[in-house]
């Protein structure tokens, strides 16, 4: 079968992780220095993500280019619609 | 473009992410490799927090999100229960 994102994804996963605990078990040489921080890596990896996310966010906030005109037009077609459905007698159940 | 609020938002977002990362970055990767007596230790909590405080907000994270679902899907059984309890 094709390999999909996931399966993608969940093999880098799986084998970082494999990886990580085998240094982590000093079943591979790994030196001194990164011995420090390793036991703290899945974790920072996934406290740079979250932080990558925030500011991808805000990023797109800061820079999304607001389109006035497109939104006048939508909610006149949006007034256009409930009008013409409300003439069809069809009630729009807003949850 | 956008509105000013929403730059506004937008910049806060970036500045904590930039905050907490540089904060967390320096906590595991660069500390380890600082003297005991440096001032800089000064300004972060002991390492047992590096890996505490994270996993704790992840959990309680996930068991938000989780407990969401959940409601949301017990509150919409509630729903079409009630509904056909009405049509019978």
């Amino acid at each position: 079968m094709a390999l999909t994102k996931l399966v993608r994804f969940l093999l880098s996963t799986v084998t970082f992780f494999s990886l990580w605990l085998l240094a982590l078990n000093e079943a591979i040489p790994v030196p001194e220095a990164v011995a420090e921080f390793l036991p703290a890596l899945p974790l920072w990896i996934i406290v740079s993500f979250g932080a990558y996310s925030l500011g991808s966010i805000g990023w797109s906030l800061v820079t999304f280019g607001d389109c006035e005109e497109a939104h006048r037009e939508l909610m006149k077609e949006v007034a256009q619609a409930r009008d013409e459905l409300r003439r069809n007698k069809i009630t729009i159940d807003d949850e | 473009m956008a509105s000013a609020q929403d730059k506004a938002v937008g910049s806060v977002f970036i500045l904590i992410a930039a905050i907490v990362w540089l904060y967390y970055t320096t906590w595991v990767f660069v500390l380890p490799f600082v003297d005991a007596d440096h001032f800089l230790h000064s300004f972060f909590l002991a390492r047992e927090y590096a890996i505490l405080l994270p996993t704790l907000l992840l959990v309680v994270g996930v068991t938000g999100i989780g407990g969401f679902i959940g409601m949301s899907v017990v509150k919409k059984q509630l729903k079409s229960k009630a509904a056909a309890k009405k049509a019978a």
